[in-house]
């Protein structure tokens, strides 16, 4: 069936057709209330809270040459002089007194050197009769012409178009992707040599109130970059397409909209630190509200090669359904701690379900409450204490189906260890 | 127009924010080589300003900064203070605007203090139509504006008061064209009728292609930000750590509700530069005009045309009379299906103006831009594969163009 030409694609910017569908696509909106996992875990579960503020500036110092101060005035310039993206150092300022910590002097450099690297991805969706257009962003990962984007700018598409930011465009392929972690690789044939892949930085190293900048194609305006902090990390964000969450996404307040899905989030070395994702904004069609989240980098280094090689992602899996431990269910269940995770029900034929452990056997009444008691408490995973949902659910995924998992917990007031042995996450999977 | 409630009620007053007569709200649908154009997305048009030759370009009056007060060192180091600095040193020279409206209500948007003669530049859309003007000063001084000269190509507007308060001063404009993707920049206005109020941001791209709002019609190298720009902001100063200004903050792109989401468009000083002193001077701008609508090379436009290179401007079509037409510039000529998609063809493929290269339709818009009607053009141009010079001779902009 021949159509007119839907002048959104063109140019540097792709363009959105279907505002729903991209925003359905992008935009996770969640009226305020926090953002939880997803069906695996009970309703009321809290937003797994970020380390404890770091309020002294601890980001990123330049490493060698201090800046003189006519160099720091060149605004953003490595203090080398060279182009290069050299880890350590730093587009931003630093002084002696690090109490008196002054804003980075501008992000041009930063800009200079990271916006090459970072692609508009355009695609064209076909449902049915009718035919649409959206539009998301994307980085270039290395040489081969590996482009990471999230999975659900791509899903579905028949055709996938990259616009580099020079204007260029050409087409590209779905290697891999991973619905669970919302990530996707694609393919570019002759990668531009202005092009460059971006450094991966690590998650250890960000911290909440660190400048970073996000480069993107937001409401398809390619090429455009904002900057903010850090507003928080270890953050659990819904996968969307399927019930599992993401662990340790990153939070910030630079501006996230639609069309900036995929995009990098990058730190003062020119590092990307996350793929945009998500933003919590007031309503189901209202742009950034300086609430946005990124897929951390971890995730990226664990992923993303797995795509490139065989095109999916082997997550591992326990099988269970359950929620973080809070003072009702604490009382409840007639526990002494309050942290935890306590399992409400256990998957038949899963790894918890073969390993023993054991879900809720009745409920009790609480005021007006329904609180399900007498399901196994988990404490630690492999030594570590887990405290919540998210921290278990970030032990586990950094294994493999196969791995065994010792987890200590807590049954009838007593502490037992049961071992379990990872599975690969079945297609479908509900918890 | 339509009016849109926008239920902001501020300090104790009812103050009504008419969006629509505020603000552009650019729904971010339709974009073509990264610009916001509102309407028909793939159809620019030329739509600029046009400029004089360099050394003829008026220079605005500017005045003295405060009495006393060094100007604001472009060698200081970017810290806390600098905003506050900054704060000091421009906010007498930005003003709020109040208009009214018959039977609309009213509108509330932002300017700035051009020169010592009372010259406040705003946005053409915050004064069109209104029956009154109110200016307040930053010190709280109000008194009634007159309407000096408007351009709705570019979204200026003029507007003179008789008495300039104590210590307000002009702002210097600055040269939007050094402007860079990561600087710091500010903006001052008059949010949600809050005025005086400071957001600090970066840019987050140049070049951009805006709306002017009328229709067909673009105003190319727009500066985009993130600073916090919503309904009110249209009209004020977008500003550099020089404390100069580099645009005048317009629109905005949002999806669904009219308020800031990080992406802002200022119309740039280049623009301000080049046209506030003949509104000053004649109450009008003339512009340039090409008469030509086209597109960016992208990959089906270069496929479908045989292009080598995805660069340059495809024409689509050629207003009917005008200066294109009569040079011999042509347009599409069919459409060829690539990939399932009808895809124009056949049209000249302008790849550089006066001997320099343009890499897209912006480009383009910006060349003549700066030029004035009656100027001579030599495009270089590729027709069915061959390239080849055509001189053109822009003509003053028609008042009725039809998109």
């Amino acid at each position: 069936m021949n159509r007119k030409r839907l002048a959104a694609v063109a140019g540097i910017g792709g363009a959105a057709v279907f505002v729903l569908m991209i925003v359905a696509l992008i935009v996770f909106s969640f009226s305020g209330q926090p953002v939880g996992l997803a069906a695996s875990a009970a309703t009321g579960d809290q937003v797994a809270m970020s380390n404890a503020l770091d309020t002294e500036q601890t980001g990123a110092v330049s490493q060698g040459i201090e800046p003189t101060a006519a160099e720091r005035l060149l605004v953003g310039l490595p203090p080398d002089g060279n182009g290069g993206t050299a880890p350590g150092q730093s587009w931003q300022d630093t002084t002696d007194d690090q109490t008196a910590q002054p804003y980075p002097q501008s992000f041009t450099r930063l800009y200079e050197i990271a916006n090459p690297g970072v692609v508009n991805v355009g695609v064209i969706v076909q449902q049915g009769a009718m035919t649409g257009e959206g539009v998301g962003s994307g980085f270039v990962y290395d040489d081969e012409g590996h482009i990471v984007t999230n999975n659900h700018v791509i899903a579905g598409a028949q055709q996938v178009i990259v616009t580099y930011s020079t204007g260029v465009q050409t087409f590209a392929n779905v290697v891999g992707t991973d619905p669970d972690t919302d990530l996707a690789v694609i393919q570019v044939e002759d990668l531009p040599p202005d092009a460059e892949p971006l450094a991966l930085g690590e998650l250890s190293s960000v911290q909440v109130g660190d400048w970073v900048v996000a480069i993107g194609s937001p409401f398809g305006l390619g090429s455009s970059m904002t900057a903010g902090i850090v507003s928080a990390v270890g953050r659990t964000i819904p996968a969307g397409a399927v019930p599992f969450g993401i662990p340790e996404a990153i939070q910030t307040d630079a501006a996230i909209n639609p069309g900036n899905s995929g995009g990098p989030l990058l730190n003062m070395q020119g590092q990307v630190i996350g793929v945009n994702a998500q933003i919590i904004t007031g309503s189901q069609t209202a742009g950034s509200a300086g609430v946005g989240f990124a897929i951390p980098v971890n995730i990226i280094k664990r992923v993303v090669p797995a795509l490139i090689q065989t095109g999916s992602y082997q997550h591992p899996y326990l099988g269970i359904e359950g929620t973080s431990l809070n003072l009702l269910l604490a009382e409840a269940n007639d526990l002494s701690v309050q942290q935890g995770i306590y399992v409400d029900s256990v998957v038949p034929g899963g790894p918890a379900a073969q390993a023993g452990l054991q879900g809720s056997t009745g409920t009790v009444q609480s005021g007006a409450l329904t609180l399900p008691v007498g399901g196994d408490v988990i404490v630690e995973a492999d030594g570590q204490a887990v405290d919540n949902y998210t921290d278990l659910l970030s032990i586990i995924e950094s294994r493999q189906p196969g791995d065994e998992l010792t987890l200590t917990i807590l049954r009838d007031g007593q502490r037992q260890e049961v071992t379990v042995e990872l599975a690969r996450r079945p297609v479908g999977a509900t918890s | 127009m339509n009016k849109r409630y926008m239920p902001w009620l501020v300090g104790g007053g009812c103050l009504l924010l008419t969006a629509s007569l505020v603000f552009s709200v650019v729904i971010g649908l339709l974009l073509s080589n990264g610009a916001v154009s509102l309407g028909r997305a793939g159809e620019e048009n030329n739509a600029p300003p046009a400029r004089e030759e360099q050394a003829a370009i008026p220079t605005p009056t500017v005045g003295e900064p405060l009495a006393g007060e060094e100007p604001f060192a472009p060698t200081q180091q970017i810290s806390a203070d600098t905003f506050n600095g900054l704060y000091q040193q421009l906010h007498p020279g930005v003003v709020n605007i109040q208009v009214l409206v018959e039977s609309l209500g009213e509108g509330a948007g932002s300017g700035f203090v051009y020169d010592d003669q009372g010259y406040i530049v705003t946005n053409n859309h915050v004064i069109a139509g209104a029956s009154r003007v109110i200016v307040t000063f930053y010190d709280g001084f109000e008194t009634e504006a007159q309407v000096i000269g408007t351009d709705e190509y570019s979204d200026l507007a003029v507007i003179q008061v008789d008495e300039l308060p104590e210590g307000t001063h002009p702002l210097p404009l600055g040269d939007s064209t050094q402007v860079q993707p990561g600087e710091w920049v500010v903006a001052i206005g008059n949010p949600f009728g809050l005025g005086g109020s400071m957001s600090v941001g970066i840019v987050s791209a140049v070049g951009r292609s805006i709306s002017s709002g009328v229709a067909a019609f673009d105003i190319p190298e727009a500066i985009q930000t993130d600073a916090a720009i919503n309904p009110g902001n249209s009209g004020g100063p977008l500003l550099n750590m020089q404390g100069e200004v580099i645009g005048v903050n317009a629109q905005i792109a949002t999806s669904g509700v009219a308020a800031n989401a990080g992406v802002g468009f200022a119309i740039p000083a280049r623009a301000v530069a080049q046209v506030v002193p003949s509104l000053i001077r004649d109450g009008s701008y003339v512009w340039p005009w090409l008469g030509v609508r086209g597109n960016s090379i992208d990959l089906f436009t270069a496929q479908a045309n045989q292009l080598e290179r995805q660069q340059g401007a495809y024409i689509h079509y050629i207003e009917p009379d005008g200066p294109a037409a009569q040079a011999g510039l042509q347009g599409s000529t069919e459409t060829r299906l690539v990939q399932g998609l009808e895809v124009p063809v056949g049209g000249d493929v302008i790849i550089a103006v006066d001997g320099r290269p343009i890499r897209d339709f912006t480009d383009l818009l910006a060349e003549i831009a700066y030029k004035q009607p009656n100027d001579t053009v030599e495009f270089t141009i590729l027709r069915n594969g061959e390239e080849r010079t055509v001189t053109a001779t822009l003509a003053p902009r028609p008042s009725t163009i039809t998109p």
